[in-house]
C-alpha cells in the first residue's frame, strides 16, 4: 500500500512539472549593416534613403536614420560629389541622373561595413496612345473637400490603347501609372489581364488601377481616410519574357469622377530587372507572413555588404486632356 | 584470344565444381518455424567453407564429396552439428532451438560486424527496443534507429530519420519488400510499426547492395513476422496512448500458418468527456465534437508447399484521422455545422512466393501494392439565416504502386555467390487536386476542381551482385544496377555500379570500403520538418530531374575480447537535384500569384540544387552480458546549395549537427527486472530565423504613394517615400543554431510469469532530468511592471519530462 501511495505520488510530481516553458536566447550574432534605397530618374537629382538595420530583439520600434554617414557619389570611377543630408535619412545630389551612365554610391558609417549600390538608367519606353473613346456622363458627384470649396465632380468614361515596343537587346520590366491634375475619384480597369494571362503572358499581379488623385495628403472623402500625394498607383508589372522584341498593346478603360478640364498623365515605367526581384520577393514576403508550411523570404537587395535596393528607372509619359467634349491625346 | 578466354570463363567454374555437392535448405526457429535470417552453417573440419542463411532464411553450401562435419548455428539458438557422408545434392532443413537459459545474457545482432561482407548496416536486436525506454510507452523502431550513427531524428519525438545528410523521402522503408511511403502516425511522433508484428530489420546506410535501388540515403527493411507454424500465440499490450493485439498460429500445423496484429490509440476517447464539459458551458452554435484517432492492421499468411515452394501473403493498412465538428444541424433545414477532417494512412500489400529450383539457385517472385493518401475536406453548413447555403471544400493527394519483382540467389561456390534480378513499378502520382461547391438554398453557385492532373509513370529496374571470397582475407561485392524511369514521354536511364570490399586484417579486425552510386526518382516535397502528412509525394519529370548520389565509405571493424564491438566509419557524400521549395513556395495553404498561369503548378514551385555529406561515425556495442547496448557519436557536416536560394550560397542542411552522441543501456537485474536508459546529445539543428530588421519601402503595396521627386521641368515622379513595416532578414537560410538536444530516458519493466502467460509491467520516464529542448522559437514582446520592456527570442519544448506505463502479456 505505502509503495503504491508512492508510486502516485512520484507520477503526479512528474505531471505538475510538465508544462510548458520559455528559454531566453539572447545571442543571435546580429551584425549590424547600411540600409540604402533609391529609385534614381533620368533627368531627376539622386535622392538616396540611409539608414541602419536593427537586430529584432532591439526594443526600439524607430528607424535608425544615419543622418552622419557618408554617402558618395561615382560616376564610373570618377568621384562625382558626396551626397548632402537632408531630413528622414534622405541624403540628395546636385548633380542629375543622365541616361546610359553607370553609378555608384558608397555609404559609409561608424560601426558598419561601407555598403556599395550600383546602377544605371535605362533611355524611357516609347509608347503610344490610341484609338480613343469617352464620353461624358450626366451623373456629378457631389464632394466637400476639407478647407476647400465644395465640388461638383463629372462622370466620365475614357477607354484608350496603349502600345509599345519592347527593347530585344535587354531584360525589361514595364509597369504604368496615371496622374490627373485635379481632384478625381474612381478606377481604371485594364481589361489586359485575363487576356494576357491566356496567351501566355507572364504577369505580377491581375489588379485593377486605382485612379484616385488628388493634391491634397490624408484628405478625408467620403468618410474614408486616404493617404493621398499625387499619385502613383501601382498596378501591373509585367515582364518581356514573352513578348521580348515584339509590340504589346492593351486596352484601359477608366471610370471615374473629376472636375473639367482636366489633365491625365499616363506614365510607362521601365525597371532593371533588380526592381523586378525586389518587387517579386517583397510580394512573396508578405504572402508568406501567415503561412507556416512556407519557406521564408528574404526581400531581394542589391546592394553589396547591406541591405535594400538602389536602381535606376525610366519612365515615358502620354497627357491626355479631358473636357465637356471628350478626350483627346497632348502632344507636348 | 577472346574465344580462349570465353572457354576458360566457362570451364572453370565447371572443374571447381566436380566431385562437389550441395546441401541446400531453410534454417527456422524451432518453436514457431519462423525463418532465421543470417544464421551461419560451416563445416567444422573446414573453417573455410561457411554460409549465412539469405533474407528468407534460406542456404546453400557447396562442399567436397566425402564426410562433412556441418553445424548449423544462429546466436541465442542451441547449435545443431551433423556429421554425414556427402555423396549428392542433399536439402536439409533445420530448426533450431532457442536457448532458455543461458549463463550470460546474450542479445546479439545476427551479423559479424567484422567478418560480414555487407559495410554500413547495424542492426538492432528487437529485444534491445522492447527494453529501452520509450515515449509515452510506445516502443517505435524507428526512434531506436534515431539512436544509431550516422542517423539523426527530426524534431523531437517525431519519427523522421535524416541519414548522412540525406532527406526523409531518401530513404527506402520497406514492409515485406514493399516501399512505404508514410512510416508517421500522429502527425510524426509514431511511426507505423506495430513492434508486436516485426519480426526483423535491418538499416543500411551506405556501401548499399545493387538489389536495392530508388532511394538515396538508406534502406531500412522491415519484416514482420511469418506466423507460428507450431502453435497459437497471443499477446496484447496496454499503453498510454493506444493498444494492441497480436495473435498467431497454425492454419495447417507445418504447412500453413497465421500472424494478425492490430492496434489502435483511444485519444478520440479521452476526449469525450472534454467534450461534454464544453458542451456545458457553451451554446448551441460552438457544441464541439473533435478527436483523433489512429489505427493498424498487420496480417500475414504463409503457405509451404513443399520443401521447394512458399508463398506469402502479407498486408498492412495502417489510418489517421484527426476531426472536427462545430455547431448541430437540427433538420436538414435548421442550424449550422462545420466539419473539418483530415485523414491519411497507408495500404500495403505483397504477393510474394519463394521456390528453390536447386539446390544453388534460389528465386523470390513477388507482386506488391503500396498507397499513401491523404485528404484534408471542410463543410459548412448554415441553415439559419435566410439564404441556406452549403459550402465545401476537399484537397486530396495519393501515390500508388503496384510492382513485380523477381529475385535469384545463385551460391556458385562457396566463395561466390551472384544475385540478380529485375522489378517493375508503376506508379501513379495525384500530387494534389482540390475540389470546392458552394450553394444556396440548394442552388448550385459552383462545383469545381482544380489542381494538379494524375500522373503515370513506369519504374524498370535490373541489378547483379557478385558476392566474392578471395582467398580467406579478402572478399568483394560487384555489381550494378540499371534503373529507367518513363515518365510524359521522357525516359530516364541510370546506370548504378555498387561496390564494397572487405579485408580481414586479423581474426577480430577487418577494413572495409565501399562505392555506390544512387538515383531517385520519386520526390517528398516538404515545407516542414514534422512528419505533417501535406508533404506530397511527386515524381521526376522533364523539369525536375531525378535526385543521384555517390557515396564514398571506409570503415574499420573490430572485436574486443569478443564482448564489443567497435566500428569507426567515414563517408563522403554528393548529392545533385535535390529538391527544395523555392522561397516562399508551399503546396499547401498558398495564396500566391505572382506567377498566376503558372501557380497551381507543382514543378513551378520547387527547386533544385546540390549537397555534401561527410563526416566520421564511431560505434561501441556489447550484446554480451548483463549490461549491453552501444554508445554511438556521430561527427558530421551537411551542406547544401540552390540557385534559386540565398542567390545560389552555399547554407547548412536543417540538420547539420557536428555532434550526434548517444548512449543506449539495458541492464538485466534478474530474471524479473530489468533496466533501461538512453541519453542523447545533439548539437541544435540549423533554422531560418530572421535576426536582423530592417525598414524597406512599400513600393510592392497596392497603395503605396510615394513622394514625387522633381526634374527639371518641374516634372514630378514618384520615388520611395512611404516605409512598410519593418521587414526582417535573414542573412542565408538555416542561419540560426538552436540550442544543444539533450535528454535521459530511463525505464523498468518488471517481469512475471504468470498461469496463462508471461506479463511485463514497464514504467518510464523520458526527459528524465526535464531538461526542455526547444521545438520552436519565436520572437515576442515582452512586459516588464505592465510596461513594454523589449522584444525576446522565446523558446518552446515539447515534452518535458513524461511518465509512462504499459503492460504487456504474452500468453503461453
Amino acid at each position: 500500500m505505502r509503495s503504491r501511495t508512492i508510486l502516485i505520488f512520484l507520477l503526479l510530481a512528474c505531471l505538475i512539472v510538465s508544462c510548458e516553458k520559455e528559454l531566453d536566447i539572447k545571442n543571435l550574432n546580429y551584425k549590424p549593416m547600411i540600409v540604402l534605397n533609391g529609385l534614381i530618374y533620368q533627368d531627376s537629382i539622386i535622392v538616396i534613403n540611409v539608414a541602419s538595420t536593427k537586430s529584432i530583439i532591439e526594443p526600439d520600434t524607430s528607424i535608425t536614420f544615419l543622418e552622419n554617414a557618408v554617402v558618395k557619389l561615382y560616376r564610373g570611377d570618377s568621384f562625382m560629389e558626396n551626397l548632402v543630408y537632408d531630413s528622414l535619412g534622405f541624403f540628395h545630389s546636385t548633380h542629375r541622373a543622365e541616361d546610359h551612365s553607370e553609378y555608384r554610391i558608397v555609404a559609409s558609417a561608424e560601426g558598419m561595413e561601407d555598403a556599395i549600390a550600383s546602377f544605371s538608367i535605362n533611355s524611357p519606353a516609347d509608347f503610344g496612345l490610341r484609338n480613343f473613346n469617352s464620353s461624358i456622363h450626366d451623373t456629378i458627384l457631389h464632394i466637400d473637400i476639407p478647407e476647400e470649396a465644395d465640388t461638383n465632380l463629372t462622370h466620365i468614361s475614357l477607354g484608350f490603347e496603349l502600345h509599345f515596343r519592347d527593347d530585344p537587346d535587354k531584360e525589361n520590366f514595364y509597369d504604368y501609372s496615371s496622374f490627373d491634375s485635379c481632384y478625381s475619384y474612381g478606377h481604371m480597369s485594364s481589361y489586359y489581364g485575363d487576356s494576357l494571362i491566356e496567351e501566355g503572358y507572364r504577369l505580377h499581379r491581375n489588379s485593377r488601377v486605382g485612379l484616385f488623385f488628388t493634391n491634397q495628403e490624408d484628405a478625408e472623402i467620403f468618410g474614408t481616410n486616404y493617404s493621398m500625394n499625387n499619385g502613383y498607383c501601382q498596378n501591373c508589372f509585367i515582364t518581356d519574357e514573352f513578348f521580348s522584341g515584339k509590340e504589346l498593346s492593351f486596352e484601359l478603360q477608366a471610370n471615374f469622377y473629376t472636375t473639367t478640364p482636366d489633365t491625365v498623365d499616363i506614365l510607362l515605367y521601365s525597371y532593371p530587372s533588380d526592381y523586378n526581384k525586389y518587387h517579386q520577393s517583397g510580394y512573396r514576403y508578405r504572402n508568406v507572413q501567415d503561412n507556416p508550411f512556407s519557406q521564408p523570404v528574404n526581400i531581394y537587395s542589391n546592394v553589396e555588404n547591406g541591405l535594400g535596393l538602389v536602381c535606376g528607372v525610366s519612365c515615358g509619359k502620354q497627357k491626355i486632356a479631358i473636357s465637356d467634349e471628350g478626350a483627346s491625346l497632348i502632344n507636348e | 584470344m577472346k574465344k580462349v578466354n570465353l572457354l576458360v570463363f566457362i570451364l572453370v567454374p565447371q572443374l571447381i565444381l566436380a566431385q562437389k555437392y550441395t546441401i541446400s535448405g531453410y534454417i527456422e526457429d524451432a518453436t514457431s518455424s519462423e525463418s532465421l535470417i543470417g544464421a551461419s552453417i560451416y563445416s567444422t573440419d573446414n573453417n573455410r567453407f561457411g554460409a549465412t542463411t539469405n533474407a528468407y532464411g534460406f542456404y546453400s553450401i557447396t562442399l567436397p564429396a566425402g564426410a562433412v562435419n556441418l553445424t548449423w548455428s544462429y546466436v541465442g539458438y542451441t547449435p545443431v552439428n551433423e556429421a554425414f557422408f556427402l555423396t549428392k545434392d542433399t536439402v536439409i532443413n533445420i530448426r533450431l532451438d532457442p536457448v532458455l537459459e543461458l549463463e550470460e545474457v546474450v542479445i546479439s545482432s545476427r551479423r559479424d560486424p567484422v567478418k560480414d561482407n555487407q559495410m554500413g548496416l547495424i542492426e538492432v536486436p528487437l529485444k534491445t527496443i522492447m527494453k529501452l525506454p520509450v515515449l509515452l510507452g510506445e516502443t517505435d523502431i524507428m526512434k531506436s534507429i534515431q539512436m544509431l550513427p550516422g542517423i539523426k531524428g527530426g524534431v523531437e519525438g517525431t519519427s523522421g530519420i535524416y541519414v548522412r545528410g540525406g532527406s526523409p523521402d531518401q530513404n527506402l522503408i520497406l514492409i515485406d519488400g514493399v516501399p512505404v511511403y508514410n512510416v508517421n502516425h500522429l502527425f510524426g511522433f509514431f511511426s507505423v510499426f506495430n513492434s508486436d508484428a516485426i519480426s526483423n530489420f535491418d538499416v543500411i546506410k551506405g556501401g548499399f547492395p545493387a538489389r536495392y535501388g530508388g532511394h538515396l540515403s538508406s534502406v531500412i527493411d522491415v519484416r514482420m513476422k511469418e506466423g507460428n507454424m507450431q502453435e497459437y500465440n497471443t499477446s496484447f499490450n496496454i499503453g498510454l496512448l493506444s493498444s494492441s493485439i497480436m495473435t498467431e498460429g497454425p492454419i495447417i500445423k507445418d504447412k500453413c500458418s497465421f500472424m494478425i496484429s492490430g492496434r489502435r490509440s483511444y485519444l478520440d476517447a479521452i476526449a469525450v468527456p472534454a467534450e461534454w464539459i464544453y458542451s456545458l458551458i457553451s451554446d448551441d452554435f460552438d457544441k464541439l465534437t473533435a478527436g483523433y484517432f489512429l489505427e493498424d492492421l498487420n496480417a500475414k499468411i504463409n503457405y509451404k508447399f513443399s520443401d521447394r515452394d512458399r508463398l506469402f501473403l502479407s498486408f498492412y493498412n495502417g489510418r489517421d484521422k484527426l476531426y472536427a465538428t462545430i455547431g448541430e444541424l437540427y433538420t436538414d433545414s435548421s442550424g449550422y455545422q462545420e466539419k473539418y477532417s483530415m485523414s491519411w494512412g497507408n495500404q500495403v500489400t505483397a504477393l510474394r512466393w519463394n521456390h528453390i529450383f536447386t539446390p544453388r539457385l534460389f528465386a523470390n517472385s513477388s507482386l506488391t501494392y503500396s498507397k499513401f493518401h491523404y485528404n484534408i475536406g471542410l463543410t459548412e453548413r448554415d441553415m439559419w439565416s435566410y439564404f441556406k447555403s452549403e459550402n465545401a471544400a476537399e484537397y486530396k493527394t495519393s501515390i500508388n504502386d503496384l510492382a513485380a519483382n523477381m529475385d535469384f540467389n545463385f551460391i556458385l561456390t562457396p566463395s561466390y555467390t551472384m544475385r540478380w534480378g529485375i522489378s517493375g513499378i508503376y506508379h501513379r502520382f495525384n500530387p494534389g487536386i482540390s475540389a470546392s461547391s458552394f450553394s444556396i438554398t440548394s442552388n448550385t453557385v459552383f462545383d469545381t476542381t482544380y489542381g494538379n492532373s494524375l500522373i503515370e509513370a513506369l519504374e524498370y529496374s535490373a541489378y547483379m551482385e557478385n558476392d566474392i571470397q578471395l582467398g580467406e582475407r579478402f572478399s568483394m561485392n560487384i555489381g550494378g544496377r540499371l534503373a529507367a524511369f518513363d515518365i510524359r514521354d521522357t525516359l530516364f536511364i541510370s546506370p548504378e555500379p555498387r561496390i564494397s570490399f572487405r579485408a580481414m586484417i586479423t581474426e577480430n579486425f577487418s577494413v572495409k570500403a565501399s562505392y555506390s552510386r544512387m538515383k531517385q526518382f520519386v520526390n517528398l516535397l516538404t515545407s516542414t520538418s514534422v512528419g505533417f502528412p501535406t508533404d506530397i509525394w511527386v515524381p521526376s519529370t522533364d523539369i525536375v530531374l531525378p535526385q543521384n548520389s555517390t557515396q564514398y565509405s571506409i570503415s574499420t571493424n573490430f572485436n574486443l575480447k569478443d564482448k564489443y564491438d567497435l566500428i569507426i566509419e567515414g563517408y563522403y557524400k554528393k548529392m545533385d537535384n535535390l529538391v527544395e521549395y523555392k522561397d516562399g513556395a508551399s503546396l499547401f495553404l498558398n495564396f500566391d500569384n505572382i506567377e498566376v498561369k503558372d501557380a497551381e503548378v507543382w514543378e513551378n514551385k520547387i527547386t533544385q540544387g546540390e549537397g555534401w555529406s561527410y563526416g566520421v561515425e564511431f560505434l561501441l556495442r556489447k550484446d554480451v552480458g548483463k549490461l549491453n547496448g552501444w554508445l554511438a557519436y556521430t561527427l558530421s557536416w551537411s551542406n547544401r546549395r540552390f540557385d534559386d536560394i540565398d542567390n545560389g550560397e552555399i547554407f547548412p542542411f536543417t540538420y547539420d549537427r557536428r555532434h550526434d552522441l548517444a548512449l543506449v543501456l539495458t541492464y538485466k537485474l534478474n530474471d524479473k527486472i530489468d533496466f533501461g536508459l538512453n541519453w542523447v546529445y545533439n548539437t541544435g539543428n540549423a533554422i531560418t530565423l530572421a535576426t536582423t530588421n530592417f525598414a524597406s519601402y512599400n513600393e510592392v503595396n497596392d497603395y503605396t504613394k510615394p513622394q514625387i521627386t522633381y526634374r527639371s521641368d518641374g516634372q514630378g515622379y514618384p520615388s520611395f517615400k512611404n516605409y512598410v513595416s519593418y521587414t526582417d532578414y535573414y542573412s542565408h537560410r538555416n542561419n540560426f543554431r538552436m540550442p544543444a538536444y539533450h535528454r535521459l530516458d530511463l525505464a523498468v519493466n518488471f517481469t512475471k510469469e504468470k498461469k496463462h502467460g508471461t506479463r511485463v509491467l514497464s514504467l518510464g520516464l523520458y526527459n528524465a532530468y526535464c531538461h526542455l529542448n526547444p521545438f520552436m522559437i519565436e520572437v515576442l514582446s515582452y512586459y516588464e511592471n505592465q510596461e513594454y520592456a523589449g522584444e525576446k527570442v522565446f523558446a518552446y519544448g515539447m515534452f518535458p519530462i513524461i511518465p509512462s506505463i504499459s503492460y504487456h502479456f504474452k500468453f503461453k
